[in-house]
């Protein structure tokens, strides 16, 4: 088609004014001939109607030649028309299935100059490079389409490249969550609490040393699990200090109680109802004691005192049997003079106690129960037999449990504290106790005090003596010399002294000078009240 | 004033050295009793009891008997009586000499001399 | 084996341990763990000047005089608070020592008394710390009977103690046999 383009074509309307020149000049020789020969009368209407047909046969004619040329011309434009637009389908299509694929896939192949971590490449470069590099479309149109095909690809193939890396990238985080959370449950956690609960270090400086996870949230919870176990271990720390310190509070007071109790016991030692008194008093309080001691034992304190001395097997039976209600069944067989060494002695006499007292409340009233010593290879075994019930398996398995297993507190029942006490001090103290059915047909109880614990009494020669008076030399200081003696005046000093005795001594004036006056309030204040009470026989 | 050190102390309550008795039949002795030991301690006795039997190898009164044993009189006049009770003592008692609230002079006498050699 | 028994009574820091002790063949035992009340007995002692020791209340002390006869001193503070054992502490007694101070006379009033009540014999020793008043002077002021016997001593020396014993039996002596005629 091009080819043809130089070759001059006339246009349709040179080819009508070419026609109707041509026809007219036809025509106007025709014309003069045909005036010519007519007559001359027909002449001016031969000549007017000739020259009037003659006009429009000419603009016919060129009517004609135009139509013709105008037809020729659309169809040639017809041709034409069809020919590009088959040859614009052919590289639309060539276009669609070659360049642009092509293009697409130089773009997703990354550009050259694009390095291999940063799989975002500049955008400029790749849409041109691209392009550049795809056959391209002869069609203005479709080049421009393909290009900004390629803009857009590119565009596209970014944002895709950027979403790919996204996703990478959570999914890398996932993945490290995930394994971080693994971490945190196998390993962070389970140190975090064995440091907290079981070593007791402060919620602060536990996570020290521990590899914390970098995810702001997992950390986050892992400081806030550390600080709440903290808590809750401080909690309960707290608690059972209070327990404990409490105890030992009472422990203190019992303690003291007991000397006092052996104080008055010791004052009172010639009056036998008030002795008896003093006695039941200090039982009761033994056992009170003893209470203190297993509320103490339980919450992580300490037994109410401690022995600096040996102390024998004698005293070590009956340490145990004073602590416990039904003390008078206890039968002790002993021919022992071992001791049992001092740190030890306290742990020792409380687990007997407990063990004699469950065998005294599980036998009948009216039975004894006998406590056998005998000194084997190994330590000393202490045999208490019962001849109650007896346990079933199912209850001497529970019972050995109980004190050879580590002390759940869970599982502590409120009144029945005795055994768990017992594990608690054969634990302390590595003594081992065990269960079997009596030959009595109660319980036996064997109580081995391993060899260690036993060793022989100090002699009695290591008791200090009793304080010696002082040398009199300390009493010569004069106060003063006056001669003038007070006056005795026979039988008044008893007389009054026999009146206070009936009444309360506050009421009682003073008589007998300044220092017996002082002497005798410093009596009252030291319970001289109670004596009074009681007039001595014979006195009156 | 702390009388006794830590040390000093026993475990045994004195009920417990008693077996829980709180009285001892006080006719047959009195503070200043005297004891006489008739036999030698035992193995598996009681220590207080064979203690006692110890000190009464020569005559002893109760309250010495109670100051060397460091246990009040009455504690000591139960664990007397079990002894008692067996034979393993005698009791001699001060108060026999002074018959008719007067002391005999032979004994004033022989006493008098005693103390000169002194 | 008989056993003797003599009293000594008197208030704190009279000397009457001192007394015992000088006598006693064995170490003076001091009964205070057995029937005393040391509290009381502390805060008495402080109260009196230059007297360091807590120790108080019933000395036991042992003088074998031959192989039949033993004779037991019992000091106890003589106060009417210690009532309570008086009795048993004078039965079967041969007689009492009553220990004086004279700047705490009115310390033995109250033993005196008491002794006096239960015809129980006694003397009385005047332990000098000083030169104190005479031993006329005390005697009236003490409203002793004219046979009581009223002797100085120096509870420090053994040979003084004996002599005060001596002086109680030969007293005691004296009225057996004023009692006999």
């Amino acid at each position: 088609m091009s080819a043809d383009a130089p070759q001059r074509r006339l246009s349709p309307k040179e080819l009508t004014v070419l026609a109707f020149l041509g026809t007219t000049i036809v025509m106007i020789g025709v014309w003069l001939w045909a005036v010519s020969v007519s007559p001359s009368g027909a002449r001016v209407p031969m000549a007017l109607a000739g020259g009037g047909s003659a006009l429009l046969l000419s603009c016919a004619v060129a009517t004609i030649v135009h139509l013709v040329a105008a037809a020729r011309v659309l169809r040639e434009r017809a041709a034409q028309s069809d020919a590009r637009l088959a040859r614009l389908e052919r590289e639309v299509l060539w276009t669609a299935e070659k360049s642009v694929p092509a293009m697409a896939r130089r773009l997703r192949s990354g550009a050259p100059a694009a390095n291999a971590q940063n799989l975002r490449p500049g955008p400029p470069q790749t849409a041109v490079s691209a392009l550049a590099g795809v056959p391209q479309p002869t069609d203005g149109a479709l080049r421009h389409l393909l290009a900004a095909a390629g803009q857009e690809l590119a565009a596209l193939e970014r944002d895709r490249a950027a979403a790919q890396a996204a996703h990478a990238a959570a999914e890398a985080a996932h993945a490290a969550t995930v394994a971080e959370i693994s971490r945190v449950a196998t390993e962070i956690l389970p140190e975090l609490v064995k440091r907290i609960e079981t070593e007791r270090v402060p919620a602060e400086t536990a996570l020290d040393g521990i590899r914390l996870p970098e995810l702001g949230r997992l950390h986050d919870l892992l400081t806030d699990t550390a600080r709440h176990l903290g808590d809750g271990e401080r909690k309960a720390a707290a608690v059972m200090a209070a327990c404990a310190g409490a105890a030992a509070r009472v422990q203190a007071q019992a303690t003291s109680l007991l000397a006092r109790l052996r104080e008055l016991e010791e004052q009172y030692g010639d009056h036998e109802e008030i002795f008896a008194d003093l006695l039941d008093l200090d039982h009761r309080v033994s056992q009170m004691s003893r209470l203190a001691d297993n509320i103490a034992l339980l919450s992580g304190g300490r037994s109410g005192r401690r022995w600096t001395r040996p102390i024998v097997m004698e005293s070590i039976l009956r340490g145990a049997m004073g602590r416990i209600n039904a003390f008078r069944r206890i039968r002790p067989h002993s021919t022992s003079t071992s001791a049992v060494v001092g740190y030890a002695a306290e742990g020792v006499m409380h687990a007997l106690a407990e063990l004699m007292d469950n065998a005294t409340t599980f036998s009948a009233h009216g039975t004894e129960v006998h406590v056998y010593v005998d000194e084997e290879d190994a330590g000393i075994v202490i045999t208490i037999e019962d001849s109650g019930l007896g346990m079933r398996p199912r209850e001497r398995h529970h019972a050995t449990r109980l004190v050879t297993e580590p002390l759940d507190l869970r599982t502590l029942s409120g009144t029945r504290l005795g055994l768990a006490v017992v594990g608690r001090l054969v634990d302390k103290y590595g003594l081992t106790v065990s269960f079997r059915p009596s030959a009595r047909g109660g319980t036996g109880v064997v109580v081995l005090i391993p060899r260690q614990l036993i060793t022989q009494p100090r002699p009695a020669a290591d008791l200090p003596p009793p304080a010696l008076p002082a040398a009199p030399e300390n009493e010569t200081a004069p106060e003063e010399s006056g001669d003038l003696l007070p006056r005795r005046r026979r039988g008044q000093t008893l007389a009054e002294a026999m009146k206070t005795q009936q009444r309360p001594p506050a009421a009682r004036p003073a008589r007998s000078g300044q220092d017996a006056a002082a002497r005798l309030a410093a009596f009252r204040q030291a319970g001289g009240r109670g004596r009074t009470s009681a007039p001595a026989p014979g006195d009156s | 004033m702390s009388r006794r050190s830590v040390d000093r102390e026993d475990p045994d309550r004195l009920y417990t050295v008693t077996g829980g008795r709180t009285r001892a039949d006080e006719t047959a002795f009195d503070s200043v009793s005297l004891i006489v030991g008739e036999c030698e301690p035992t193995p598996g006795m009681q220590s207080e009891h064979a203690k006692i039997l110890q000190l009464a190898r020569r005559p002893m009164a109760v309250v010495e008997i109670s100051a060397e044993l460091r246990l009040p009189v009455s504690v000591v006049k139960i664990l007397l009586r079990d002894l008692l009770d067996t034979n393993r003592i005698t009791v001699r008692h001060p108060s026999a000499i002074t018959r008719a609230g007067r002391p005999d002079p032979e004994t004033l006498k022989q006493v008098l001399l005693a103390l000169h050699d002194l | 084996m008989d056993a003797l028994k003599i009293v000594v009574v008197g208030g704190f820091g009279v000397g009457k341990t001192t007394l015992v002790g000088s006598v006693s063949e064995i170490r003076p035992l001091s009964t205070e763990e057995v029937m005393t009340q040391a509290s009381v007995g502390v805060d008495d002692a402080s109260r009196v000047r230059g007297k360091s020791t807590t120790t108080v209340a019933f000395d036991f002390g042992r003088i074998t005089l031959d192989a039949s006869r033993v004779l037991y001193l019992f000091g106890a503070p003589g106060q009417q608070r210690f009532w309570f054992v008086w009795d048993q502490l004078f039965a079967g007694s041969l007689g009492a020592v009553v220990l004086v101070d004279t700047r705490r006379m009115e310390d033995s009033w109250y033993s005196i008394d008491r002794l006096e009540h239960h015809r129980m014999p006694f003397v009385v020793a005047v332990n000098r710390f000083t030169d104190g008043p005479s031993l006329e002077a005390v005697r009236e002021a003490l409203a002793l009977a004219p046979d009581v016997p009223l002797i100085d001593c120096d509870a420090r020396k053994r040979s003084s103690g004996k002599h005060v014993l001596i002086t109680l039996v030969e007293h005691l002596t004296r009225l057996h046999e004023g009692s006999t005629q």
